[in-house]
């Protein structure tokens, strides 16, 4: 073996690496030679010397202290995951590359700072059909206009998103770490289960809907709980500062994220209102009348046209689809 | 979680901090989890320093050791009701420091294996001495540890001064063990020839000493 060996078995010797066969290697280099021995006595007191290493560097504490509150009071976001209409990516590609290439020579040294820690997602016209599978394997569907700031890595004793809108989750089980989120009102904190959030940006009431398990909806500034189980709901009525527990939620509420209608008795206006908003269309009906019939029926995973030819077959009515892509639902009568 | 910053950070933090001087570590600790933002203050005038320092001995980049440093005291104010310390405080908070650096190294993708030059030999050193006293043999291999190559210097910091096993950085970073290896070999071959074969006569007293010691223990079995 070469010298350089050896110093790398003096090395692992001092880091408390050497394995036992190793030392022997070790101790017949030593033996063999006084230039040898000389040679590790060099190396064991430059790694002795080493070890109190440090460097001293001037700070200014007080500018220092003020971007550490900056950053508590105001975390910098990375609005880098904003969802565009497909044909436009092609343009904001272009666009980036470019910014990029400009900012490139400046930017290297930023760049080798590390990638934020947290990532945001929006949605603008619709729900969107594909979760957002989190670090732990959480999965989120958001609805539309609403947004999402997650975490790419799970750091810490709990798992927190921050959610302006409405989502519906999936937790992954961790019970070492809480699955928290964070709405501008209150905080909803779980263990495992699946449920959605719902506070509309500058609402009044902040929902929560419990699919499966267990969750705990915290209002902000508040020192009441509520905790929910499956197929309960609760709401944070936040200028009235009140929390409210229904056994029974609106059999729709979720319909966004399912695409499953269930309609019992329901009066027909109703029943078209969670139509337009799965949908995202308008149905009007040019006789009134038929707005109070009750209406039966289960729609899952239909189409838009789907659920008019049962409409139309179940109250004997005519759909026709004008000019403003509006359904008008002609003549018909209760059964 | 966002604060209200008028409530966190309106007070004159100066005026009481003189007071938290003889605060123990574990009670600013708890008064921090109380969300007392002058406590957070005393934690920062008491450990920010030592916090950017064992990131910047470790990177040779203070820029980035007081970015480091900073995630380090955001996060011990958001996770201030969930902090569980098992040692001591600064040993958490030197811990904490050290994973955001690994996190930090990994997320630049370095190439460790890749043969990085060796620095020349500081001028100083060149003149033949042969009565060194151990401060000037300290000084100077603290200078050689300055001078080596980034991806060395990061491997044998972390390994010396963190005493993060091999396999830990190995698996931090990415990298095999073998590299680390190579790189602690290199790293060492290089603090000794700065050193070359003039060993302070001190130092022999001292090595002098310990193998006096070791044969008094021995003596007992």
């Amino acid at each position: 073996m070469k010298e350089d060996q050896y110093i790398s078995l003096l090395q692992k010797e001092l880091s408390g690496h050497l394995a036992p066969e190793e030392k022997a290697a070790l101790d017949g280099w030593l033996a063999a030679s006084p230039e040898h021995r000389r040679t590790a006595q060099a190396l064991r007191q430059a790694w002795e010397l080493s070890g109190s290493f440090s460097q001293d560097l001037e700070l200014d504490m007080e500018a220092d202290f003020e971007k550490i509150k900056n950053r508590i009071a105001a975390p910098a976001e990375k609005p880098s995951a904003k969802l565009v209409p497909l044909q436009r990516r092609w343009l904001l590609r272009a666009a980036a590359a470019l910014v990029l290439l400009a900012v490139a020579p400046f930017a290297v040294k930023k760049f080798m700072r590390p990638a934020a820690t947290y990532e945001v997602v929006f949605t603008k016209d619709g729900p969107e059909k594909e979760a957002v599978v989190l670090a732990d394997g959480s999965k989120v569907w958001l609805n539309a206009n609403s947004r999402l700031r997650y975490f790419s890595t799970v750091v810490g004793e709990e798992r927190r998103v921050r959610l302006e809108g409405e989502a519906f989750f999936e937790v992954a089980r961790d019970e070492a770490k809480p699955f928290v989120v964070e709405t501008p009102s209150g905080e909803v904190t779980v263990l495992g289960t699946s449920f959605s959030v719902k506070e509309a940006p500058g609402g009044n009431v902040l929902n929560v809907n419990v699919s499966s398990g267990k969750v705990k909806l915290h209002p902000k500034g508040g020192s009441g709980h509520l905790i929910l189980t499956k197929n309960e709901a609760g709401a944070f009525f936040i200028n009235d500062n009140k929390l409210e527990k229904s056994a029974d939620p609106s059999l729709n509420s979720l319909a966004w994220h399912t695409r499953r209608l269930v309609f019992q008795n329901t009066p027909l206006k109703d029943a078209l209102q969670a139509i337009e908003g799965l949908y995202g269309v308008k149905v009007e009906a040019e006789n009134n009348a038929i707005l109070n019939c009750p209406l039966t029926a289960t729609f899952d995973q239909k189409s838009m046209e789907g659920v008019l030819a049962t409409l139309q077959a179940l109250l004997g009515a005519d759909v026709e689809k004008n000019a403003e892509g509006r359904y008008l639902l002609k003549g018909g009568r209760c059964e | 979680v966002v604060e209200k910053p008028g409530a966190f950070f309106g007070r004159q933090f100066h005026l009481l901090f003189m007071q938290n001087t003889s605060s123990t570590d574990s009670e600013l600790l708890l008064r921090l989890k109380q969300d007392d933002d002058l406590a957070f203050r005393a934690l920062y005038d008491r450990f920010y320093k030592y916090l950017v320092v064992t990131a910047n001995n470790i990177l040779g980049d203070g820029d980035a050791a007081r970015d480091l440093a900073q995630d380090v005291f955001v996060e011990l104010w958001k996770k201030r009701a969930a902090i569980e310390v098992q040692s001591s405080l600064k040993s958490y908070l030197r811990r904490a420091v050290v994973n955001k650096t690994l996190n930090y190294l990994k997320a630049r993708r370095i190439d460790y294996s890749e043969p990085e030059r060796l620095p020349e030999k500081t001028s100083q050193l060149d003149s033949p001495y042969t009565q060194l006293e151990t401060t000037d043999l300290e000084r100077i291999i603290h200078q050689a540890i300055a001078a080596l190559p980034e991806r060395c210097r990061v491997i044998f910091t972390l390994c010396r001064l963190e005493n993060l096993p091999h396999k830990e950085i190995a698996e931090q970073l990415g990298i095999s063990t073998k590299t680390i290896e190579n790189q602690m070999t290199r790293a060492l071959s290089a603090l000794r020839e700065v050193i070359g074969p003039h060993v302070s006569p001190i130092f022999l007293l001292w090595l002098l000493g310990q193998m006096c010691l070791c044969a008094w223990v021995f003596r007992f079995f």
